[in-house]
């Protein structure tokens, strides 16, 4: 059932530990939720996760395999796409050399050519936009781009770091519509967010993360209404 | 007007031998995001490479420049590692661990170059030193046309691999958001290598065409690590197409401030511009570099 | 903090630091050697190493001749030389570092001066400042001696009286020159060379069409280009012997050879020989000695056999510098010999040395030295006349003035425009 896993994780950066031994589990056609306050280390963990940053100790667990070793080139290929806090968008690429660069793994030339006219068929506000730089569009079409360029090699997990974060109210439902129909594609959505109140309307578990370390952890069933939670996250 | 004509063609020359010392640092520059102090250093050992070949087997050294270029790219591909180690070390201000690294790289490689090699000067000859073509008493020295095209050659290809290939795609990435581009599965410390090893073996190139048009001294790194430097800045860090508009402004500024104003002047002027220009467009010329 | 309980340690302290500088002090004012410690700055790095070596190889030289035949004679006795080294790094202000530096921590008697005029110009207030007299081998730069520094003096006649002789032999032999065109480097040295060029050029009734100071390092073509746009009969640089190898090289990328080039100095380095080949060929120049003139002392023989104790040691062909940098150091045995001073040298000895200094006047094997005790050349050589050459068939042959030349200047040189 659970198909991606952390283990008892810890990492951090320079001789600073930010995770400190958080185990949790993601599963396909599931959206697991990580909330937490700034600094809680719910970013650090993602990247863990997606081969961003190094395990310290503990494991990282794809499929019933350690893939703790694993670069972030190998983690792709097995079918974990990430995309970081504020989309990846590459400034001064184009729209289509992002789409490009999200497919960076596919070495098939044709097929690569392929998964962006894909893309551009999903998105066809994008493809009015081909040649557009990345630092032309706006923040909504960032957030396509982005999305665009974590579909682009057909993942079977995805990573989320806070994709609501600096959107427009709007844009955001559509984001959160978005994940709503890949969860139902059965996609495995694995996601840090902040903003909680539109989290929970699609979130099928989540963790609460204080000071790199889990505080609390609700099953499908047991997800409380957002009042609840948040005297459990003002508690914490 | 001849003299005017002349010192166009003066300056455009000279242009293209900056061209060539610029065009791998400033792509280096672009995705280590370090200033490689030894520039100047590789220039020299490319440039004694040429002339020892030259000395020994007797070739033109222009026949060397493939040579050199594998040697360097050699060398680079092991100097990198080190680097890397530092950039990616856990040490607080590891930018000024790399500066202390390839500066001392630098000491060493010219204090080695002089204890080999001795202070003397030497020089090397192509078939095309001593040559000019007059053009309607114009006069190109061959020896320079050769590099210019060169250079212009090797910023084609440079362009053309970052702009139509994937591994251009995937530098390009890494210049701009090594974070992001390793999330999208490109091996950046790959990338990175390949990079400074492409740097090192075409410095080491132009060391070889800068020994056959001046001379060959272990001493002459400086001024060109200084060149690299602020052409690199004028054409926007990390921004390879601006190389080839600044590294031609700095020679014709060079040419027609020594004819028209005084060469004693021409220094002051260069960085007068510099400073000019990055008020008004800090990014470099084209406005397209790093800030 | 000092507290009441550390106190008397921290007199302690500072009695143990007083009694230890005590010490060195007086171990320093009891000095008691029987050698003259002999101080050499010149640049062992940097740019000017070509020069700092040639003048280096001059002062060794002395060393060994001076030694070989016992040291110097001082009140009957001999005292041999020891030779301490200070790089000046081919910048003004590391040369003041390093002679500071030579002066108080190695206590030498006296000094031999650094390669090129830049130099010079840092070290000689330090010296003057300490009062340890010092002798340059090779500044040449008049502006040297226009500042009048008491305790330094220079062995080479500054380049104002040397390298417009070139043009008053040129105008004499050659009365169908014209015009030149100069350029010169923005070193003291080679401005001076340029200026002096400039002057004697219009000394000689020449016109001087164009007058350029570029940086050493700034790539030539510019210039040569503008100066063959002027057509002028004669181009005369002023520089070091790289630079003489950037100009000619780029002269020769542009096909432009002028009738009549003058370069002073150095055109008879090997370097330049070995840089630019047949190009060296009818370039004209200027020196103050030669190993064909007639001079000798009892130190290294004639002016040949000097030629031969440099080639056995170092496989180099001496030129006037490292000629002149070996007879710095004859002059300087010449004065302590006279005014009786064996070592080591107090700091009432080392005035009364320059004293001596300024009544020198001895012939060696590189021709007479006796200092200017007044005047714009206050302390420079001032017995000394320039004599002009031209290289021919990879030798430097002696043009003129007058007798000293054994043939008339090669003009315009073949296919020279």
């Amino acid at each position: 059932m659970s198909d991606l896993q952390a283990k008892d994780l810890h990492t951090g950066y320079g001789r600073v530990e930010i995770v400190s031994g958080v185990s949790i589990s993601a599963a396909l056609g599931q959206v697991t939720c990580i909330f937490g306050p700034n600094g809680s280390g719910k970013s650090t963990l993602l990247k863990a996760v997606a081969g961003a940053q190094p395990t310290w100790r503990g494991d990282v667990v794809y499929r019933d395999t350690s893939i703790r070793d694993q670069p972030t080139e190998e983690r792709i290929l097995g079918g974990i796409a990430t995309m970081p806090q504020g989309g990846s968008v590459f400034a001064d690429l184009s729209v289509d050399e992002n789409l490009r660069i999200g497919g960076h793994t596919i070495r098939d030339r044709t097929q690569l050519r392929q998964r962006v006219a894909e893309i551009y068929d999903r998105f066809p506000a994008l493809a009015k936009k081909r040649r557009a730089r990345g630092s032309d569009l706006s923040g909504g079409q960032q957030m396509l781009v982005s999305v665009g360029q974590l579909l682009m090699t057909d993942p079977q997990f995805l990573l989320l770091d806070e994709p609501s974060a600096g959107l427009a109210p709007s844009v955001v439902k559509e984001v959160f519509q978005m994940l709503r129909e890949l969860k139902e594609a059965g996609k495995g959505i694995l996601m840090v967010e902040q903003n909680v109140r539109d989290a929970l309307q699609i979130a099928d578990q989540i963790y609460i993360l204080v000071q790199g370390k889990l505080v609390y952890h609700a099953p499908r069933a047991d997800i409380p209404d957002l009042k609840t939670l948040m005297k459990v996250y003002m508690q914490v | 007007m001849d003299l005017l004509l002349q010192t166009l063609v003066n300056g455009i020359l000279i242009g293209g031998v900056y061209l060539i010392i610029t065009l791998g640092f400033n792509l280096a520059f672009g995705v280590l995001g370090v200033i490689d102090f030894a520039v100047g250093e590789w220039v020299m050992l490319g440039g004694f490479t040429g002339y020892w070949l030259n000395h020994y087997l007797g070739l033109d050294p222009l026949l060397f420049l493939p040579v050199t270029f594998v040697v360097f790219v050699i060398v680079g591909a092991l100097v990198y590692p080190m680097l890397a180690r530092l950039l990616k070390g856990r040490q607080h201000a590891r930018l000024l661990m790399v500066f202390v690294f390839t500066f001392g790289l630098s000491t060493l490689l010219k204090g080695g170059a002089l204890t080999a090699w001795g202070f003397n000067q030497r020089a090397m000859d192509s078939f095309f030193s001593a040559r000019s073509v007059e053009l309607a008493g114009v006069y190109m020295p061959q020896i320079r046309l050769v590099a210019f095209f060169f250079g212009v050659l090797i910023t084609v290809a440079v362009a053309w691999m970052l702009y139509r290939t994937r591994f251009g795609l995937s530098v390009r990435a890494v210049a701009q958001d090594e974070g992001k581009a390793r999330l999208m599965g490109v091996n950046t410390n790959r990338v990175a290598a390949l990079v400074y090893a492409l740097y090192a073996g075409l410095t080491g190139m132009a060391g070889v065409l800068i020994g056959v048009i001046y001379t060959v001294t272990p001493q002459m790194g400086v001024q060109y690590t200084i060149f690299a430097f602020f052409i690199a800045v004028l054409a926007g860090l990390g921004y390879v197409p601006g190389v080839l508009l600044a590294a031609l402004l700095l020679g014709l500024i060079q040419a027609f401030v020594a004819v028209y104003i005084g060469s004693a002047y021409s220094l002051l002027i260069v960085f007068l511009s510099l400073y000019l220009i990055l008020l008004v467009a800090p990014r470099g010329i084209l406005n397209r570099g790093r800030a | 903090m000092v507290t009441s309980r550390g106190f008397p340690r921290f007199l302690a302290l500072v009695a143990a630091i007083a009694a230890t500088m005590l010490f060195i002090t007086s171990a320093q004012a009891q000095d008691k050697r029987d050698f003259y410690k002999v101080g050499v700055i010149t640049s062992l790095s940097g740019a000017m190493v070509y020069g700092g070596n040639v003048t280096r190889r001059g002062y060794d030289l002395w060393e060994q001749q001076v030694n070989k035949n016992g040291g110097i004679e001082v009140g009957g006795k001999k005292y041999k030389v020891k030779l301490v080294y200070a790089d000046a790094q081919s910048n003004p202000q590391s040369a003041a570092d390093a002679v500071q530096r030579m002066i108080s921590r190695d206590n030498v008697d006296f000094i031999l001066g650094p390669y090129a005029s830049s130099s010079t110009l840092g070290a000689a207030p330090i010296t003057e400042r300490y009062k340890v007299p010092m002798i340059t081998g090779s500044a040449e730069s008049p502006s040297i001696w226009a500042r009048h520094f008491k305790y330094t003096f220079g062995a080479v006649p500054a380049v104002d009286r040397t390298a417009g002789e070139i043009m008053t032999v040129l105008a004499k032999q050659r009365p169908e020159i014209k015009t030149v065109s100069i350029i010169g480097m923005n070193d003291p040295f080679s401005k001076s060379t340029a200026e002096a060029l400039r002057d004697g050029a219009k000394k000689a009734g020449f016109k001087v069409l164009s007058y350029d100071i570029t940086p050493p390092d700034a790539d030539m073509t510019p210039l040569i280009s503008k100066a063959r746009s002027l057509k002028p009969d004669v181009l005369a640089v002023g520089g070091e012997p790289n630079n003489h190898i950037a100009v000619v090289k780029a002269m020769e990328s542009l096909s432009y050879k002028p009738k009549g080039l003058v370069m002073h100095y150095g055109v008879n380095t090997p370097d330049f020989q070995k840089a630019v080949g047949k190009a060296a060929n009818y370039v004209i120049g200027a020196t103050v000695w030669d190993p064909s003139l007639p001079y000798k002392d009892a130190v290294f023989g004639t002016a040949q056999n000097y030629v031969k104790l440099s080639e056995t040691r170092y496989n180099v062909k001496p030129d006037y510098t490292q000629a002149a940098s070996s007879a710095a150091g004859e002059a300087f045995a010449a004065a302590l010999n006279t005014a009786d001073l064996p070592p080591p040298l107090s700091a009432a000895d080392k005035v009364k040395l320059v004293d001596a200094l300024e009544n020198v006047r001895i012939k060696t094997f590189y021709g007479t030295i006796g200092f200017e005790k007044q005047g714009p050349w206050y302390h420079d050589n001032a017995e000394l006349k320039p004599i002009v050459t031209q290289m021919i068939d990879g030798k430097q042959v002696l043009v003129g003035p007058g007798d000293l030349g054994t043939q008339k200047i090669v003009y315009p040189q073949p296919s020279g425009q």
